[in-house]
C-alpha cells in the first residue's frame, strides 16, 4: 500500500472533476519530483506491479467512460519506465496518452485544458529526445523525435480548431514553439513554414494575446529561420523583438538572441558596442567588429577561419562571410579618402592600383583584373555608387552619396 | 584597444531556447530600452586610427608597376 501513490491518483481525478487546469498541469508534469517520488515508492513496494493495469483498476469508478481512463494509466506507465531508465519504452506509453488527451481537449468547452496541453507537448518532446539519445548511445536506430513531430501536429490541429470554445486556440503558440524546437533539432526547417503561415493567417488569434514567454520564443525561431532564408530585414526585426522583450533575468536566452541578432545587424550596418559583447560574453565577434570598422580584410578572414566550425554549427558562417563585401567597401572607402588627401583635384577618380596596394598589404594578392572585379561587384551590389573606367583603371565615384548606407546594399544573390 | 578575448568560448553553447521561469511579464521585467548597445555612425571619414595611418604609409610608397 503506497499512500503517496494513492494520493496522486486521487489528486488526478479530483483535478479532472474540478476542471483545475493549473493543478492538472502540475500532476501531468513528468519532471514533478513529488509525482516521481510517489510512483517510485509504489514500484519499490510492489516490484512486480503492472502500472497501467493498477491505475486503470483504481480509477475505474471515478473516471469510467472518459478519455482520462486511458490517459492516466498510459502516463503512469511512462513514468514507471522513465524511473527504470527505459526512455524508449516510456515514449511508447506517453504516445498512448496523446490520443485520449486530444479527445478530452476537443470535448472541452470551458478551455480549462490549455495549461495541461502545454505540459503534454513538453513531456512528449522531452521523452522523445531522451529515447533517441538513449538509442544513439546503444548504437540503435530510433525515430522518436520524428514521431513526436507527428504527435505534436495532431495537438496543433485540435487546438487551432478551437471547437466549442475559441479560447482554446490560445494553446496553439506553445505547441508551435515546441514543434520549432523539434524541427530545428531534426534539421527539417521547411516544416516550420506551414506553422508560420498559420500564425500569419487571419483566422489566427492576434499575436499580442499570447504570453510574453511564447511571443519571445516564437520570434527567436522565426528570426533564425529568416536568416536561413536570407530575409535579413525580417530576421533583424524578429530577433530584435525577442532580444528586447526577453525577461531580463533570462540571461542565457537573451545571449542566444544577441548571438544571432549581432551578425544580422552588422550586415545591415549596425555594430554592437563593446558593452554588448561583454554583457553576453560574445567575444568571438570582437575581431569581426574591429575588422568592419577598420576595413581589415585580413582580420575578418582570420577570424572566420579560426572559428569556422563553430560558426558553421551555429548556422552563422554564411552570414558572417557576407560581411566581406562590407569590409571591402570600408577598405575601399578609406583608400578613396587617402587618395583625396593626396590628389584633391582628382578625388572622385580612385586608381584601382591604390586599392590593389591596400589589398596586398592586407595579405590579399590580386591581379588588376581581380581587383577590378571586386570593385565592380561592390558597385553592382550598391555598396558603392559610381562606375569603372576599365581603360584608365580607375573607379569613378558618384558625386552624390558615393558610399550609401549599408542597409541599402544588395545582400542576397540574384 | 582590442581586448584580449576571454577563453575563446561563446556563451551560447546550445542554441535551443530554454523554458522561461515565468510564463508572462510586462515591460517592467524587461531590460530598459538601451540605445547604447549599437553603434550606427562608425562608417565615417575619420583617418586617425592606427589602421589608417599604416594604410597611408602603404599608399605613399612609390607605386609598383601593375599588371
Amino acid at each position: 500500500m503506497s499512500r503517496a501513490f494513492n494520493d496522486y491518483l486521487v489528486a488526478l481525478s479530483s483535478a479532472v472533476v474540478r476542471q483545475d487546469g493549473a493543478q492538472l498541469k502540475e500532476l501531468l508534469n513528468i519532471n514533478n519530483s513529488n509525482v516521481l517520488q510517489a510512483v517510485s515508492e509504489k514500484a519499490r513496494s510492489q516490484p512486480s506491479w503492472n502500472p497501467a493495469a493498477t491505475v486503470r483498476q483504481q480509477l475505474r469508478q471515478s473516471l469510467s467512460g472518459t478519455p482520462w481512463e486511458e490517459l492516466f494509466p498510459a502516463l503512469v506507465a511512462a513514468l514507471a519506465a522513465l524511473l527504470e531508465r527505459k526512455p524508449g519504452e516510456a515514449y511508447t506509453h506517453l504516445v498512448a496518452s496523446v490520443q485520449p488527451f486530444i479527445k478530452a481537449f476537443r470535448e472541452d468547452t470551458d478551455a480549462w485544458l490549455i495549461p495541461p496541453m502545454y505540459v503534454m507537448v513538453h513531456n512528449v518532446r522531452q521523452v522523445a529526445c531522451q529515447a533517441d539519445d538513449d538509442a544513439a548511445r546503444l548504437g540503435r536506430k530510433s525515430d522518436a523525435l520524428e514521431n513526436c513531430g507527428t504527435q505534436l501536429q495532431k495537438c496543433f490541429a485540435v487546438a487551432v480548431q478551437g471547437a466549442g470554445n475559441k479560447s482554446k486556440k490560445l494553446a496553439t503558440l506553445e505547441i508551435i514553439i515546441t514543434l520549432f524546437k523539434v524541427y530545428f533539432r531534426l534539421n527539417t526547417l521547411r516544416l516550420c513554414k506551414n506553422l508560420i503561415n498559420a500564425v500569419n493567417s487571419r483566422q489566427f488569434l492576434p499575436f499580442d494575446v499570447f504570453p510574453a514567454s511564447q511571443r519571445v520564443t516564437y520570434k527567436y525561431y522565426t528570426g533564425r529561420l529568416a536568416i536561413f532564408d536570407e530575409n535579413y530585414d525580417v530576421a533583424a526585426n524578429d530577433l530584435a523583438y525577442a532580444f528586447e522583450h526577453c525577461h531580463r533575468s533570462a540571461v542565457a536566452n537573451k545571449a542566444r538572441c544577441a548571438y544571432y541578432l549581432i551578425p544580422v545587424k552588422m550586415l545591415l550596418g549596425e555594430l554592437p558596442e563593446q558593452a554588448m559583447l561583454d554583457k553576453f560574453s560574445l567575444h568571438d565577434y570582437s575581431p569581426i567588429v574591429k575588422a568592419m570598422k577598420e576595413g581589415s580584410v585580413e582580420d575578418l578572414d582570420r577570424c572566420l577561419q579560426e572559428h569556422q566550425i563553430r560558426f558553421i554549427q551555429a548556422g552563422t558562417y554564411l552570414l558572417l562571410e557576407k560581411l566581406k563585401n562590407s569590409v571591402y567597401r570600408r577598405l575601399f572607402r578609406r583608400v578613396a579618402l587617402l587618395h583625396k588627401e593626396q590628389e584633391p583635384a582628382k578625388a572622385a577618380q580612385v586608381p584601382l592600383a591604390k586599392f590593389q596596394t591596400a589589398l596586398a598589404w592586407q595579405g590579399v594578392d590580386m591581379e588588376m583584373d581581380e581587383v577590378e572585379c571586386i570593385v565592380a561587384n561592390l558597385i553592382y551590389r550598391k555598396f558603392v555608387k559610381g562606375y569603372i573606367s576599365h581603360q584608365h583603371r580607375v573607379a569613378v565615384l558618384s558625386k552624390a552619396d558615393p558610399f550609401p548606407a549599408l542597409s541599402t546594399a544588395t545582400l542576397t544573390d540574384p | 584597444m582590442a581586448q584580449q578575448p576571454k577563453q575563446s568560448k561563446l556563451a551560447v553553447e546550445d542554441d535551443e531556447f530554454e523554458e522561461f521561469d515565468y510564463e508572462d511579464w510586462t515591460e517592467q521585467q524587461e531590460d530598459p530600452k538601451n540605445a547604447g548597445l549599437w553603434e550606427r555612425d562608425w562608417d565615417d571619414d575619420s583617418l586617425s586610427d592606427d589602421f589608417s595611418k599604416s594604410l597611408r604609409e602603404q599608399l605613399s610608397k612609390p607605386a609598383k608597376p601593375t599588371s
